[in-house]
C-alpha cells in the first residue's frame, strides 16, 4: 500500500506553487486589471481605443469612441446638422460655447504663429478640390487671389459664445484641430471612468496615458516616403500628431499639391514633408502639426523650443531632418 | 540510490510526477506567449472577411481591391478609392501592422501576440 509521508505533499504544494507563479510572473498589472479595443471608421479616418481598467473597458472604449463621434459631428463642416455648416453656407452665427471656444484657442494659435495656423483657409481646400469635391488640377493665379481675399482670422469675430462673419464669404473649418480636440476629449472619458491606462488613435493623431503591461505605450512615426516607419517613440501621458504631404495630393507635372495650405500666399506649403510634433495633449500637437508645416523648420523649431512640453521633428522633401532639443527623449 | 530514511518508492513517484507536471506547464505557457505573426485579417465595414495565413501565398479578390499574400508578407495590389493610398503603403508583416483604405472601409492587419508588435499605433 502507498504511503505518502508529510515531505511528499510539501513537494506537491511547491510544484502547484511554481506553476501559479509562473502563470502570473510576467504581468506586471494586477490580474483583475482588464483590457478592450475598439476600433471604427469615424471623423473620414480610422479610429483606435485602447484600455486597461479594472472595470468594464468594453463599456469604457464604446465611451470614448461615442464622445469622438459626438464632437465630430459638431465640427464637421460637410456635416449639415453642424453649426460649423450654418455659418459657412448660410451666415448663421455659431452659438455654441464649444465650438467657440475651440475657435478662440484656434485664434491664439494664429496669433503666436504669425498666422500659419488659420481655421478661415476652407476658402482655399474649396478652389483646390481639397473638400471632397477633388478637381486635380491647380487653380489659376487669378483665383488664388480671390480666394485669398476671403482668407484671414480678421474675417470673423468671436465674442463669448458666438462667432459672427466679418466678411460675408468667409467660411472656416476645424479640419486641423478638431481630431486632436476630439481625442483629448476621449481621454477625458475614460479618465473619468477610472481607466488607468489607455491609448487612442484618430487617424495618426494620438494620446496615450498611463502605461500598458511591459511599460509606456510606443508610437510608430511614419516615413514621408515609402510608407514604413522611421522611429518609434515610446512615452506616457502624451500626445503625438503628424501633419504630411504624403496622404492628401495630387500630382501634376511631376509637382506634388498638398492640402496643407499657406495662408499668406493661398498655394500649398513647400519646404516640408512631415512634421510629428509630440505635446502635453492632442489639440495641441493637432494644431502645431500643421503650423509647423507651414512655417518651415527654422521657425518652426525656434518656436517650439519656446514651448513647454512640446517636442517636433521636421523631415523636408529631401529627406533632411530637424529635431528639438527634447525630442529624442521619446526615441527608443 | 541510497533512499531517504522514511520514503518510499511511492513518494519518488509522486515527485517526479509533481515536477513533469510543473515543467510540462511551463513549457505550455511559453510556447503560448512566443507565437509570432501566422495570420493576417482582412475587414470590411468592421466585419470579418477572411482570415489569411502569412504561410501560404495567396490572391484574394474583393469587390472593390485585390490582396496578395506572398512569402510571409501581405499587401493591397490595387484598389478602386480615388488615392490609392493603401496601396503605396506596399507590405506589412509584423504583427500590429495594419493597411487601412477609409473610402473602402476595408482594413487589413496582421495578428500576433503582444510582445511581438514593434508599436501600438502609428502617427501618420
Amino acid at each position: 500500500m502507498m504511503q505518502l509521508h508529510i515531505n511528499v505533499r510539501k513537494c506537491v504544494a511547491a510544484a502547484c506553487f511554481l506553476c501559479f507563479t509562473l502563470l502570473t510572473v510576467s504581468c506586471r498589472r494586477p490580474v483583475s486589471e482588464k483590457y478592450a479595443e475598439k476600433s471604427r471608421f469615424l471623423m473620414g479616418t480610422y479610429c483606435t481605443v485602447k484600455v486597461y481598467t479594472l472595470y468594464n473597458p468594453e463599456e469604457a472604449a464604446a465611451a470614448a469612441m461615442f464622445r469622438m463621434h459626438e464632437v465630430y459631428e459638431k465640427f464637421n463642416h460637410l456635416n449639415e446638422g453642424s453649426p460649423v455648416y450654418g455659418f459657412n453656407n448660410y451666415g448663421y452665427p455659431v452659438e455654441d460655447e464649444e465650438v467657440a471656444a475651440l475657435a478662440e484657442k484656434s485664434g491664439k494659435i494664429n496669433a503666436i504663429t504669425g498666422g500659419a495656423f488659420d481655421i478661415t483657409v476652407y476658402p482655399l481646400l474649396e478652389l483646390w478640390g481639397f473638400n471632397n469635391s477633388p478637381v486635380e488640377v491647380p487653380p489659376d493665379r487669378k483665383e488664388i487671389k480671390k480666394a485669398l481675399r476671403r482668407v484671414g482670422a480678421d474675417k470673423i469675430k468671436i465674442t463669448g459664445n458666438r462667432i459672427v462673419k466679418k466678411k460675408d464669404d468667409v467660411k472656416i473649418t476645424f479640419g486641423s484641430i478638431a481630431k486632436g480636440y476630439a481625442v483629448d476629449e476621449a481621454a477625458r472619458v475614460l479618465k473619468q471612468k477610472g481607466v488607468s491606462g489607455a491609448l487612442i488613435d484618430a487617424g495618426g493623431d494620438i494620446y496615450v496615458f498611463g502605461e500598458k503591461p511591459g511599460g509606456k505605450w510606443r508610437v510608430g512615426v511614419r516615413h514621408p516616403r515609402g510608407g514604413g516607419i522611421s522611429y518609434v517613440i515610446k512615452a506616457s501621458d502624451a500626445a503625438v500628431a503628424t501633419s504630411g504631404d504624403y496622404e492628401n495630393y495630387f500630382l501634376k507635372g511631376g509637382k506634388r499639391y498638398h492640402h496643407i495650405f499657406d495662408p499668406g500666399t493661398g498655394y500649398p506649403s513647400s519646404g516640408t514633408a512631415s512634421v510629428t510634433v509630440i505635446a502635453p495633449d492632442a489639440m495641441t500637437a493637432d494644431a502645431y502639426s500643421t503650423a509647423f508645416f507651414v512655417m518651415g523648420p527654422e521657425e518652426a523649431i525656434a518656436l517650439a523650443e519656446k514651448m513647454e512640453g512640446v517636442e517636433c521633428l521636421i523631415v523636408t522633401p529631401c529627406l533632411n531632418e530637424f529635431r528639438s532639443g527634447g525630442f529624442n527623449f521619446y526615441l527608443q | 540510490m541510497e533512499r531517504l530514511k522514511g520514503t518510499s518508492i511511492y513518494d519518488y513517484l509522486v515527485i517526479l510526477i509533481s515536477v513533469a507536471i510543473a515543467a510540462a506547464m511551463t513549457i505550455v505557457f511559453f510556447r503560448m506567449r512566443t507565437s509570432g505573426a501566422e495570420y493576417a485579417g482582412v475587414a470590411v465595414n468592421g466585419e470579418m472577411q477572411k482570415e489569411l495565413l502569412l504561410s501560404k501565398d495567396y490572391l484574394l479578390e474583393l469587390d472593390s481591391m485585390n490582396i496578395e499574400v506572398k512569402n510571409g508578407r501581405i499587401r493591397i495590389t490595387s484598389s478602386e478609392c480615388p488615392r490609392k493610398i493603401c496601396v503605396e503603403s506596399g507590405w506589412i508583416s509584423s504583427p500590429g501592422q495594419s493597411l487601412i483604405c477609409i473610402p473602402n472601409r476595408t482594413v487589413v492587419f496582421i495578428r500576433g501576440h503582444e510582445k511581438d508588435k514593434i508599436y501600438d499605433a502609428v502617427t501618420y
